[in-house]
């Protein structure tokens, strides 16, 4: 297939007073081209990170993003000038974040904040760019875009905030699109508008999406294909029908039974013993094995590779599959 | 408070009102009008129920569970304890009436003092409410944290040495620390990652059974609800608009708004995974709530009676009430299909885990 993106042994790390944070600790994927690709994963597993480290927005120092390679349609971005990411970054490959009130500058319109966009990556003249700023806040269904392109993020809802936000991040046809927790902060109400809501551009315009969440139930509705993330790796990777059908890592198990159905009855939920490890102290062999039910001595000694368990699914698990009497 | 008969409900809540003064002018501040946070509402809670109480942002459901604990003054409405009448208590009779009723906030680490040791933490209820000595305060705090999973040497750190998950506990420690009979958890799991979220659910429904506790739970996750309730109130704009048992309200919500709420639940499911009728729109204001039935501005099935005259909370059987003039006519929604992760591998697997955490665990 071909891939828009292609991450290849993905490093980030961070020097901290407290040692060296192992925040993303080698990870490979690929997104290809128009198709929605999953990262999920519990707080403090390293998906936003993997996110920023290839937008190119970790800060340096403290942090430092290493990788064989990191191709956006073929192109090493981590060898790029600052100038030609700057150029990248809102252009062919933007972010929207869980955060939009944090995202957008209070002290300007939402349209002079789409319009620099626009200007910073096009040549469009102002009152071009303009008018596709409000054409961009009616593909996002802002009613009577052309007036409330003047308001200021503070007289907008938390969703118009987060269509604005989508907006702007759309208003340069992006090839991809990184959505980071877009619905976090959102009513349920409001983040199924939401999660409709890109769905459906992505199939009018054709981009990749990286979505980063926590919520298994987002990726249910929206992702083509999962990557399961903890500790700074990723454990499991699958089409979305056969992670939610057939999940293979231990972790990968504990969390889907540990999440709360209206749609299936059970009387108790599964839980995860114990807490993540810390990212300055990772134990040494796979870093699930002091929570997993199933591990043993190798578990604990050595770090399982992520490896193919039948076409497309990858597990990074010496138990895997676990055996199931049927 | 314990001679009360055991028949009366821990809590009977009538008519609960709560408007807020919005103002405006430094110097000369002005009324300009009312924030209708909670507008007649009223339910019971039964000895050892759990009642939870759903709803969006700014629907009025924590302001509700304040009024309740008298953390805020009603504008109007009656709110009764055990039978008794919270409003007529005077300050050192509510205090001690607190002791039976507590709270668990959402976010633990800004609702524990930082300057103070978990154990310090955990004997200041008894202190406040002068029971035991230093002595027996500091092995009820031993106590309380085996009960809530914690261990005794935890009682000497500080809360930030904490994770999220267990500073939950700490809270929880602090809440069950004087005894109460209920305990307001207001989003007790919402700031919380979804496998310690599980931890946090089955603890509170442990600690339920064991000590008959009655619990009004806050939330605004109906998944989450639907795991720890016995019965459940929607709220939209300050009212009440359903409330019935669990079964009746998830296999069968008759309010529109109950069931676009259980409809934009995202399932975990990707075999589930449908075109939905989604609700338009923002909720609107309290300042300025729609006239009529304050959902009619995003109801599908809204009718011009809808925006003149206001629903009341009527029966539509034996403790299932609803605000919602056309209940009877509009047509059912599909329930979504119950196959789910019964399919596949999962189960099995998951079957596996369970088996092979019990098999770990001594005792």
């Amino acid at each position: 297939m071909d891939n828009l993106l292609e991450v290849r042994g993905l490093k980030t790390h961070f020097a901290t007073d407290r040692g060296l944070f192992r925040a993303v600790d080698g990870i490979s994927f690929n997104v290809p081209r128009g198709r929605t690709i999953g990262l999920v994963g519990e707080s403090g597993c390293g998906k936003s990170v993997t996110s920023l480290s290839v937008m190119g927005l970790v800060p340096s120092p403290p942090g430092k993003v290493e990788a064989e390679a990191v191709l956006f349609s073929n192109r090493d971005v981590l060898r790029l000038t600052a100038d030609e990411r700057r150029k990248l970054r809102g252009g062919k490959m933007s972010m929207i974040f869980q955060e939009p009130m944090t995202s957008l500058n209070p002290v300007h319109t939402v349209g002079q904040q789409i319009i620099e966009a626009i200007l910073a990556h096009t040549a469009m003249t102002p009152r071009a760019a303009r008018a596709r700023a409000i054409e961009m806040l009616e593909l996002v269904k802002i009613p009577s875009a052309a007036q409330r392109i003047d308001d200021f993020p503070h007289n907008m809802s938390g969703g118009m905030r987060q269509r604005v936000m989508i907006a702007m991040a759309l208003s340069c046809e992006p090839a991809l699109l990184i959505a980071d927790e877009p619905t976090t902060a959102l009513d349920v109400t409001i983040q199924a508008q939401i999660l409709d809501l890109l769905s459906d551009l992505q199939r009018r315009l054709g981009m990749a999406i990286l979505i980063i969440t926590h919520d298994l139930g987002v990726i249910a509705e929206v992702a083509d294909q999962v990557l399961v993330m903890y500790a700074g790796r990723i454990v499991e990777s699958a089409d979305v029908g056969d992670l939610f059908a057939d999940p293979q890592h231990p972790y990968t198990i504990g969390l889907l039974g540990s999440i709360p159905r209206i749609d299936v009855d059970r009387k108790r939920l599964a839980t995860i013993e114990g807490t993540v490890p810390s990212p300055n102290n990772q134990p040494a062999g796979c870093r699930f094995a002091p929570r997993c039910p199933f591990a043993d001595q190798r578990c604990r000694l050595d770090p399982p590779p992520l490896r193919d368990i039948s076409p497309g699914h990858q597990v990074a698990c010496w138990k895997a599959p676990v055996e199931v009497a049927s | 408070m314990s001679d009360a008969p055991s028949n009366v409900p821990v809590l009977q809540v009538d008519g609960l009102v709560k408007h807020f003064a919005v103002t405006r002018g430094l110097i000369r501040r002005k009324t300009i009008g009312l924030v209708r946070a909670v507008e007649d509402v009223s339910f019971e809670i039964a000895r050892g129920e759990t009642l939870a109480l759903v709803g969006e942002s700014g629907c009025g459901k924590s302001t509700t569970g304040r009024l309740i604990l008298r953390l805020m003054e009603p504008t109007s409405g009656s709110v009764r304890f055990k039978g008794k009448e919270i409003a007529d208590l005077d300050k050192d009779a509510l205090r001690r009436m607190r002791r039976h009723m507590q709270i668990i906030f959402q976010d633990p680490y800004a609702s524990l003092n930082p300057r103070m040791t978990v154990g310090e933490i955990l004997a200041e209820p008894l202190r406040v409410h002068e029971i035991g000595d230093d002595a027996s305060r500091a092995a009820r705090g031993r106590e309380l944290l085996d009960i809530v999973g914690l261990l005794p040497e935890h009682a000497r750190r500080y809360p930030h040495q904490f994770s999220g998950g267990q500073r939950q506990r700490i809270g929880i420690a602090r809440a069950l620390a004087a005894n109460p009979d209920l305990i307001v958890c207001d989003e007790p799991v919402s700031a919380l990652d979804v496998s310690i979220q599980a931890q946090i659910v089955n603890l509170l429904q442990n600690l339920q059974q064991r000590f008959g506790l009655s619990y009004l739970f806050i939330a605004h996750d109906l998944a989450v609800v639907k795991h720890i309730s016995d019965r459940v109130a929607v709220m939209y704009l300050g009212k009440l608009v359903e409330i019935s048992d669990k079964k009746t309200l998830y296999d069968r919500p008759l309010h529109p708004y109950t069931q676009a709420l259980l409809a934009a639940i995202p399932k975990p499911d990707p075999a589930l995974r449908t075109k939905r009728v989604m609700l338009q729109g923002d909720v609107p204001s309290p300042f300025r709530p729609p006239t009529g039935c304050r959902f009619h501005t995003r109801c599908p099935h809204a009718q011009a009676r809808c925006s003149a005259e206001e629903p009341l909370l009527r029966e539509a059987a034996p403790g299932h009430r609803v605000a919602c003039h056309f209940f009877e006519t509009i047509p059912a929604p599909t329930i979504l299909a119950r196959a789910g992760l019964a399919n596949g591998k999962f189960a099995a697997r998951l079957a596996a885990f369970e088996a092979a955490k019990t098999a770990r665990t001594p005792g």
